[in-house]
């Protein structure tokens, strides 16, 4: 009998399957540990969508907050207590019968503003004015940027004094990259 | 006493094979419990979450269950209104914070409330919910209820 140890060919087949046992541990593992990382992406787009509604119906139904002034074709005067949604129906209508959208800056500037305010930190507002047999918006503040990929909207139809119709749009939007960057 | 040379031999041909075994058990074990553990502690940030909207849903209803007469809640009504202890009741034993402000006017801070709790930390979430409300001259303002609630 001799003292060398021998090295036996089963054990050679033993550790190959101990090697293919532990890839296989390590790729059920990682699956594993990808599943506990998928986030609730579906509820935060249903919340989000939510938030862009009651904020487009709340700055609709508040105050102006201030007294100003609108050239619709001849001057006039709106009072702080009138409500956005009016203004912006009454905007709608002089739009569509052609006044020019410079009337009205400082009324786009206080809506905007309010959204701005009101709408979270991480969204930028934007509100469409369409008419509602037109497809081309009537108005745009200020206009969206075609490379953002992600969306919120939320609509609202207002009817008009002589019976037609005429869609409010806000748009919640990320904040441009460039914006990012400034940050 | 005879020695068994091939079984020396196969034991230590075996001890690779065993820490391969040994390291992908505990692979498997680790990624499990820690996996579990975290779907548990995504649980219960869900649930307070969900405790955190349902309750400002709830806060906000309640403010616009105030009105009599005006089609929107006057700030004075919501003011003299017992907000703090319907929300204590709410929670129970959560702790919460609540903020109610006009984000777009100028002095927007209306009132504020919490509940005394002087314990750490351990899980929050908060939530907000938009609403009109009309001040003393007759404008009617944005109102936000923001609620944050913890657990010690």
């Amino acid at each position: 009998m001799s003292g060398r140890i021998e090295s036996d060919d089963l054990g050679q087949l033993a550790i190959m399957d101990a090697v293919v046992f532990f890839a296989g541990a390590i790729l059920i593992s990682s699956s594993i540990l990808s599943f506990s990382n998928i986030q609730p992406a579906i509820e935060e787009q249903s919340d989000a969508s939510l938030e862009a509604s009651y904020l487009l119906d709340c700055v609709l139904s508040a105050s102006i907050g201030s007294n100003l002034s609108v050239d619709a074709g001849h001057p006039m005067h709106l009072s702080r207590q009138t409500l956005v949604r009016d203004c912006i129906a009454f905007e709608g209508d002089c739009l569509f019968r052609g006044v020019e959208a410079s009337g009205f800056s400082d009324l786009n500037l206080i809506v905007m503003r309010m959204l701005k305010e009101c709408a979270p930190p991480s969204v930028d507002p934007y509100l469409l004015i369409v008419y509602k047999s037109y497809s081309e918006p009537l108005l745009a503040l200020p206009h969206i940027p075609d490379d953002v990929r992600e969306r919120i909207a939320s609509s609202v139809t207002l009817t008009l004094e002589g019976g037609s119709e005429i869609m409010v749009v806000l748009v919640l939007c990320p904040p441009a990259p460039s914006e990012l960057d400034e940050i | 006493m005879r020695s068994d040379e091939s079984g020396v031999a196969g034991f230590f041909e075996d001890l690779p094979v065993l820490a391969f075994v040994l390291c992908g058990v505990m692979l498997l074990v680790s990624s499990g419990l820690w996996t579990s553990v975290r779907l548990a502690t995504l649980r219960e940030d869900e649930q307070l979450q969900e405790l955190a909207s349902r309750s400002v849903e709830r806060i906000v209803q309640r403010i616009e269950s105030l009105t009599t007469t005006f089609e929107t809640p006057m700030l004075e009504s919501i003011a003299q209104s017992n907000l703090s202890q319907f929300v204590e009741e709410l929670l129970g034993s959560i702790h919460f914070s609540v903020n109610i402000s006009s984000p777009h006017a100028a002095n927007g801070w209306h009132m504020g409330f919490r509940d005394d709790c002087s314990g750490g930390i351990t899980d929050t979430a908060s939530a907000s919910r938009l609403f009109n409300a009309q001040d003393s001259t007759g404008m009617v303002l944005v109102i936000e209820v923001r609620l944050i609630v913890w657990k010690d």
